[in-house]
């Protein structure tokens, strides 16, 4: 090992450091607060903002015509729940792949079928947005939530649906 | 100057055992990247449709990675350069590793979500991959490695505190907020597993609200002191505090808090060389004759 020089190592690790922070500022700024593994971290940071996930459920055996209705309770759904981890998939991208796909050509109807696997081959599932909402109450204490279950895709071996009987408002 | 001093060590010989906490973390971090790299890499595959570029994505079509296993290849890279690093064996190999790293990362995270489960890995790895190509000395490249992760998970917590505060305002910690998200969590648990139930606290929580007001607060203080990493003395409280904080996001929203994050509070944020030492000396007779140099640098050290 050479000799260290501890007046140099100071003076270059500060040169070093203060580049780090103008190329994380730049980088973070130009890139809406991520390059990874640069990041502002603004997660939880808009507090009380309208939320959207994903449900699936597996409609296979059901013969339910009200397939596009809006339900207040996962419970009031049809078929039965589908769970992700038989397919792999993280909750996330399901998720944030309905939430953010600001339009729905072939490429993005087949990138979500992807997300299924081999269990769209033998199986009907419905994708469900969820959303939850904080309801506007004088009595900011007794704030409290909406939680609305709307039907947004209709998946079968041979078919892809949307639901044509509601706008939601992707691309956040 | 007194907060670089201490910072990057200046004011400390960087003994043998600070050598081998160094060391041991190193690998620990060589070890969770290659795990992310593989797993990831795997994931990959199945996807088939970019929905949110993010970093080089923005400049460059990821889904190419998406098909005949080239991810894979990413990862196999990845793993070879991070091995040639930790071996010091070229010393741009981290800087490689970064960059491929980083390709997995943006091809993983396309489908919209941003994940920052692996951010203080990255640092890790970036803060070595700079200090190997900037520093020929093995102790000034540990020195500053250290200085500059120190740096950066301090500046991370306290950021996030400000992000709130700038988000929302004071209002940030209303316990409303949290049932909010107790909501939003169930349903991502729900979504995992197809069944989801409120633990007790949980339950606790959303029939008080002042319950839920101060765990919001408590998180957002502790989070706001997180610059205090930077202060030697102080590193061992605000750590014990960061995991007390990842351990209510555990309870109260299920995020998982045995991530990347609070390994890296546990390995780093305690004085270790303490205890290395310790062994060290308490065992002096039984690691008579083996000499550290060859353990931790098999292959030689930076020059």
């Amino acid at each position: 090992m050479t000799r260290p020089n501890k007046s140099q190592f100071l003076k270059k690790s500060i040169r070093i450091w203060t580049s780090v922070l103008v190329v994380y500022a730049l980088l973070v700024v130009t890139h809406n607060g991520e390059f990874w593994p640069f990041s502002i971290y603004p997660m939880f940071s808009q507090a009380g903002q309208t939320w959207v996930r994903a449900l699936t459920r597996d409609i296979s055996n059901t013969t339910d015509s009200t397939l596009w209705h809006i339900t207040e309770s996962e419970e009031t759904l049809p078929g039965k729940p589908f769970p992700l981890k038989l397919v792999h998939t993280h909750r996330n991208d399901l998720a944030n792949y309905i939430k953010k796909s600001g339009y729905w050509d072939q490429d993005r109807i087949q990138g979500l079928r992807s997300l299924f696997g081999k269990q769209l081959d033998s199986k009907n599932l419905l994708i469900v947005w969820v959303e939850g909402q904080a309801k506007n109450s004088p009595d900011k204490q007794n704030l409290s939530y909406d939680v609305r279950y709307i039907p947004f895709a209709y998946l079968t071996p041979d078919t892809s649906m949307m639901n044509p009987e509601h706008n939601f408002h992707t691309h956040w | 100057m007194k907060f670089f001093i201490q910072l990057f060590q200046n004011d400390r010989s960087w003994t043998t055992g600070r050598q081998w906490h160094f060391r041991i973390v190193e690998f620990v971090l060589v070890i969770q990247l290659i795990y992310y790299a593989w797993s990831w890499g795997y994931y990959i595959q199945h996807l088939s449709a970019v929905v949110l570029p993010l970093g080089l994505a923005n400049y460059m079509d990821v889904s190419v990675f998406f098909h005949h296993n080239y991810s894979l290849i990413l990862a196999l890279l990845a793993t070879a350069t991070a091995l040639l690093g930790f071996f010091r064996v070229y010393r741009w190999s981290y800087a490689v590793t970064i960059l491929l790293f980083h390709l997995i990362y943006i091809s993983r995270f396309s489908q919209g979500e941003i994940s920052h489960g692996a951010n203080m890995l990255g640092v890790s790895i970036l803060s070595i991959a700079i200090a190997t190509m900037s520093f020929a000395n093995e102790k000034e490249v540990q020195k500053f490695t250290w200085g500059l992760i120190v740096f950066l998970v301090g500046f991370s917590y306290t950021s996030a505190a400000f992000c709130k505060l700038f988000g929302t305002g004071l209002n940030w910690a209303n316990g409303s907020h949290l049932w909010l998200w107790m909501h939003e969590l169930a349903t991502d648990r729900l979504s995992e597993n197809g069944a989801f139930s409120f633990n007790f606290l949980q339950k606790l929580l959303f029939q008080h609200h002042w319950m839920a007001t101060t765990i919001l607060m408590s998180g957002w203080i502790v989070e706001f002191l997180g610059f205090t990493f930077w202060i030697n003395k102080l590193r061992p409280y605000i750590t014990t505090l960061l995991i007390g904080m990842h351990v209510g996001i555990y309870l109260s929203m299920r995020i998982n808090f045995v991530d990347n994050f609070a390994f890296m509070l546990i390995m780093i944020g305690y004085p270790w060389d303490h205890l290395i030492h310790h062994i060290r000396e308490k065992y002096a007779d039984t690691f008579k004759g083996l000499k550290s140099s060859r353990i931790l640098y098999p292959f030689g050290s930076q020059h």
